[in-house]
């Protein structure tokens, strides 16, 4: 009995002690990680689909807090005017967790203007091959209206899915239609956010 | 000097992955580059050399009954330390080794270190084994990473070594490349190993 007790406790210390440090530890660097992945994934991404903006977007990202959560936009601003938005979303479904895609959309035309994974763990080779940008141009030009969602051909939208890698391709199609119904319910404030 | 005697034997009989067969899965899937097999051997021996104190510090008190997930758990807890810089500081590399950094807490090395000596051992020669396998297994890896890096893509650590007429071996940047690879150096230590004791009893 003495024995069992004394397993628990000494498991148990360890668990908490390790627990406790790691949260610490997580919490300490938390900006210095979300800094590099600003630096390293979500800038590059969104760079790659506004290749062509008069301004910066990275640069001029700015968050804006609505509904009780936190967002993070990256606006390409025309002549002092917001034409143009980006956004990171997350996309349930995929083979290991979810996937995070950055979706830039045209204000002024309600199109997709392109879609980039920022974050994964799919497979590599297999679920990896959603990343590339050729197949992501199935995303490119689609016209948003209010009711406008987003999903694989098989379930019901019009988005082909990578043959073998089902999972990944639903996860990024999920992301970009959350990004999208942001969007569309914000379309006529977001311009009147980037002021701020 | 004991404490340098635990040392030394990670390079000779206690080699990682040659002599003491363990590791083999980083090995394989790292060692495509210089850089690569260098920041794992690292990363890799600064979990080993955590965990073999903490074990060893440990050692009276963890019961033999829970002593493997008690291990188990001391050695993620490092292994997640190790991300999370590497995640603020190296991110590029951290992007490079991916999957491969969470994966250290499998890597038999550690654990097998951690039942076989640090449990055992008093913390200051638990820290030298530690040491001394992790730089054993860099060493490994890093003379892997040349080979297949040097015959893969004509590179070492980035600069390009023969120039631009060149043709790459491609397979050895591969999969296969990495088995074929590590067969060869396995050969090559046997060999020597065997002209050696020939050599000694001659």
């Amino acid at each position: 009995m003495n024995d069992m007790v004394k397993m628990i406790l000494v498991l148990t210390a360890i668990c908490l002690a390790s627990g406790g440090l790691l949260t610490a530890l997580n919490q300490g660097l938390a900006e210095q990680i979300a800094y590099q992945e600003e630096i390293n994934l979500r800038g590059p991404a969104v760079t790659a689909i506004f290749a062509d903006a008069p301004n910066n977007p990275v640069e001029a990202a700015f968050s804006h807090t609505i509904d009780g959560a936190l967002w993070r936009l990256y606006p390409v601003i025309d002549g002092g005017k917001c034409t143009s938005i980006a956004l990171q979303t997350p996309g349930l479904g995929g083979y290991a967790g979810e996937v995070m895609v950055m979706t830039g959309i045209d204000l002024t035309s309600s199109t997709i203007t392109g879609v980039r994974v920022t974050m994964h763990s799919e497979t590599p080779g297999i679920g990896t091959r959603v990343c590339d940008p050729i197949y992501l141009r199935k995303y490119q030009g689609i016209t948003l209206d209010a009711g406008t969602v987003i999903a694989l051909q098989a379930n019901g939208g019009g988005i082909e899915a990578i043959s073998g890698a089902t999972k990944t391709s639903t996860a990024v199609a999920d992301a970009v239609n959350n990004a999208v119904k942001f969007v569309m319910a914000h379309k006529d404030e977001i311009p009147g956010w980037v002021n701020k | 000097m004991r404490i340098f005697k635990e040392f030394a034997k990670g390079f000779t009989t206690d080699l990682a992955p040659f002599r003491l067969v363990l590791g083999l899965c980083p090995v394989l899937a790292v060692t495509s580059t210089v850089e690569n097999s260098i920041g794992m051997g690292m990363a890799a021996t600064f979990v080993l050399i955590c965990s073999n104190i903490l074990v060893s510090l440990l050692r009276k008190v963890i019961h033999p009954k829970v002593r493997i997930a008690c291990f188990i758990v001391v050695i993620a807890t490092f292994v997640v330390i190790v991300e999370l810089v590497m995640k603020a500081y190296l991110f590029a590399l951290s992007q490079s080794l991916g999957i491969f950094i969470p994966l250290i807490v499998v890597n038999c090395i550690i654990l097998g270190r951690a039942e076989a000596f640090a449990a055992k051992n008093p913390p200051h020669l638990a820290a030298a084994d530690g040491l001394g396998v992790g730089l054993g297994f860099t060493l490994s890896l890093t003379v892997l990473g040349a080979v297949r890096e040097i015959l893969g893509q004509g590179t070492f650590l980035g600069m390009s070594v023969f120039g631009d007429s060149f043709e790459p071996f491609g397979l050895m940047a591969e999969a296969p490349g990495a088995f074929i690879g590590l067969g060869m150096l396995l050969f090559i230590m046997n060999a020597y190993d065997r002209y050696r004791n020939r050599v000694r009893t001659a």
